[in-house]
């Protein structure tokens, strides 16, 4: 019985793991849809809008609308998987860790440790390595460390796509802080180019940190080499290094030149970095699942506590019947507590 | 790339969680990866802090040296004149070069004394601070001077903002031009860096980088 009990909770623990949110799908797009309605506001409605405004209310104005392309991508996060959203508070509360953490770190160690604003666009090579090395890694490990600390270990990161969700939302408030920066710095910006700027951040911060989130998700769930979270945080750096250059502007702010096409090559990127993304995870997922097929959840140490029967492995590895079945799936398997994992020389 | 793909997907080869340790060791390796890229930075923004570029001012005039940052602009009557546009106050940082041939039986002292005397014309409220022997190339006497005066850099531009305290340093030596070991001709050069007053010493790094393309080295305050 305590052994058919493990068993169970294990299968569990895989469908609530390997579990997709096809709902994002929707959510992006209708992202994406807004942002634009957010740009074509301020460049053909209300292209006008704060020209009148003193200093003071040019910036009170702009730190507003920097909130905007984030509250907008947060508010479709809501509407997803109508099956189990992440709660409200967990995801707003991760933005606002990386808000804080952002603006806490940011002007001592890149403006008052590094000088950046000194040398970092002197020359293209500076742009490009300082990009990767300092920016890309700085910035990326705001994200980390917000994911980790602030939702990593609570009941509610229970599955391999949540990592993409918490991250992206982490990566959007280091955007808000980029896109407050900009604007204090330049004491309010013209909206009309000032709110595609403030676009392109939310698209590329959002985008890029949703990579190291699936990193962040593996790990979460799988025994990974000592490389592995190294790796995909390297990989994240670059993305946020080379993204920005090739931007021919600075992760640090905004230039003037050529916002639309900048904002038409990010909203592609952010759109191909996303489907790779959750390609990845749809994959992880049903690797996952074909482990468990196999009947290899757990290492052997214990013949009773580890062995598992070929029967009773987790269910079908086809994820589109593991999705089926979710859609059938009681509401009381979303209260489960945090996975289930064999207690240790249990019999 | 099948090994690849799979490492992505699924680095794992069983379903096990991963331990509370195995949790902490990823944290500290990536922790050890950050600190590692962020000393690679240390260096890459010293290289930064100190890019410059290096001009000719001409067959008869010496290579000089001002930061990368920094732009350069037209002046009539100078030889070089480039401002920091990163600079915080209205009044930008800037780095001027003026020569003149000597005259007969001028020297360093009455050379700088000719310059004090147009500074004091020119400049509202000029005043000599401090006054410095120096060498540059290699050896040659110069005659480092600190001063500060009072400049209104908005009001060619019509706006009414507030004057500013200038502080700068003229550097003035002089200078022989050589073919073939033969002076073809003798110049005194004037190097001036100018900053507001409250951001001189911040803009100090900048200055040191035409100083040292000058091989400055400084002696006793006099």
């Amino acid at each position: 019985m305590q052994a058919t009990s493990t068993v169970d909770e294990h299968a569990a623990r895989l469908q609530r793991i390997t579990r997709d949110r096809y709902g994002l799908w929707r959510a992006i797009a209708l992202e994406l849809l807004s942002l634009l309605a957010f740009i074509a506001l301020f460049n053909f409605l209300l292209p006008d809008l704060g020209s009148d405004l003193g200093t003071l209310g040019a910036i009170g104005l702009g730190m507003v609308l920097s909130l905007v392309p984030a509250a907008l991508w947060l508010i479709f996060f809501y509407q997803l998987d109508r099956l189990e959203p992440e709660p409200k508070g967990m995801v707003f509360n991760v933005f606002v860790v990386a808000i804080l953490l952002m603006a806490a770190l940011q002007q001592p160690i890149l403006q008052g440790l590094y000088q950046v604003s000194s040398w970092l666009n002197t020359s293209s090579w500076y742009r490009l390595f300082g990009g990767i090395l300092l920016i890309g890694v700085f910035e990326q490990y705001v994200v980390y460390l917000t994911v980790r600390f602030a939702v990593f270990d609570h009941r509610e990161f229970d599955e391999r796509v949540d990592g993409v969700i918490y991250a992206t939302a982490a990566g959007l408030g280091v955007a808000t802080v980029v896109n407050f920066v900009y604007v204090i710095n330049r004491g309010g910006v013209d909206l009309d180019v000032g709110s595609i700027r403030m676009v392109i951040n939310a698209l590329a911060y959002g985008s890029i940190a949703g990579v190291l989130g699936y990193f962040i998700g593996q790990v979460k769930f799988e025994k990974t080499p000592w490389y592995y979270l190294p790796s995909g945080f390297g990989i994240a750096a670059l993305l946020n290094g080379i993204i920005f250059y090739l931007l021919d502007q600075p992760s640090r702010g905004l230039n003037v030149g050529k916002p639309w096409a900048d904002l038409i090559v990010t909203a592609i990127i952010a759109v191909v970095l996303l489907v790779v993304v959750f390609w990845l995870i749809s994959r992880a997922n049903e690797e996952t699942l074909r482990t468990a097929a196999h009947g290899q959840n757990f290492v052997t140490s214990t013949a009773s506590a580890y062995t598992l029967e070929p029967t009773a492995a987790a269910p079908a590895v086809d994820a589109a019947d593991s999705m089926a079945s979710e859609v059938s799936a009681p509401m009381s398997e979303q209260s489960e507590g945090p996975l289930a994992t064999p207690k240790e020389g249990a019999a | 790339m099948i090994d690849l793909m799979r490492l992505l997907t699924k680095p794992s080869q069983t379903n096990e969680a991963p331990s509370a340790n195995e949790q902490w060791r990823n944290d500290l390796i990536l922790l050890a990866f950050v600190l590692f890229a962020l000393v690679l930075s240390i260096g890459i923004r010293n290289r930064g802090l100190n890019a410059a570029n290096s001009v000719a001012l001409g067959p008869n005039f010496p290579r000089i040296a001002y930061p990368l940052s920094w732009r350069p602009t037209q002046a009539e009557g100078y030889a070089l004149q480039a401002i920091n546009p990163a600079s915080p106050s209205v009044f930008d940082a800037t780095l001027q070069v003026s020569a003149r041939p000597l005259s007969a039986d001028e020297t360093l002292d009455l050379a700088r004394a000719t310059l004090v005397l147009e500074r004091s014309a020119a400049l509202d409220r000029y005043r000599e601070l401090a006054v410095e022997a120096v060498t540059v190339f290699d050896g040659t006497p110069a005659v480092l001077s600190t001063y500060a005066y009072i400049a209104d850099p908005t009001r060619d531009s019509g706006a009414m903002g507030a004057p500013v305290v200038v502080q700068g340093q003229d550097l003035v030596f002089l200078y022989e031009a050589k073919e073939r070991g033969a002076v073809v001709a003798r110049q005194v050069m004037v190097v001036s860096l100018v900053a507001d007053a409250a951001e001189f010493d911040a803009e100090q790094r900048d200055f040191d980088i035409v100083f040292h393309s000058l091989k400055m080295v400084r002696g006793e305050e006099q």
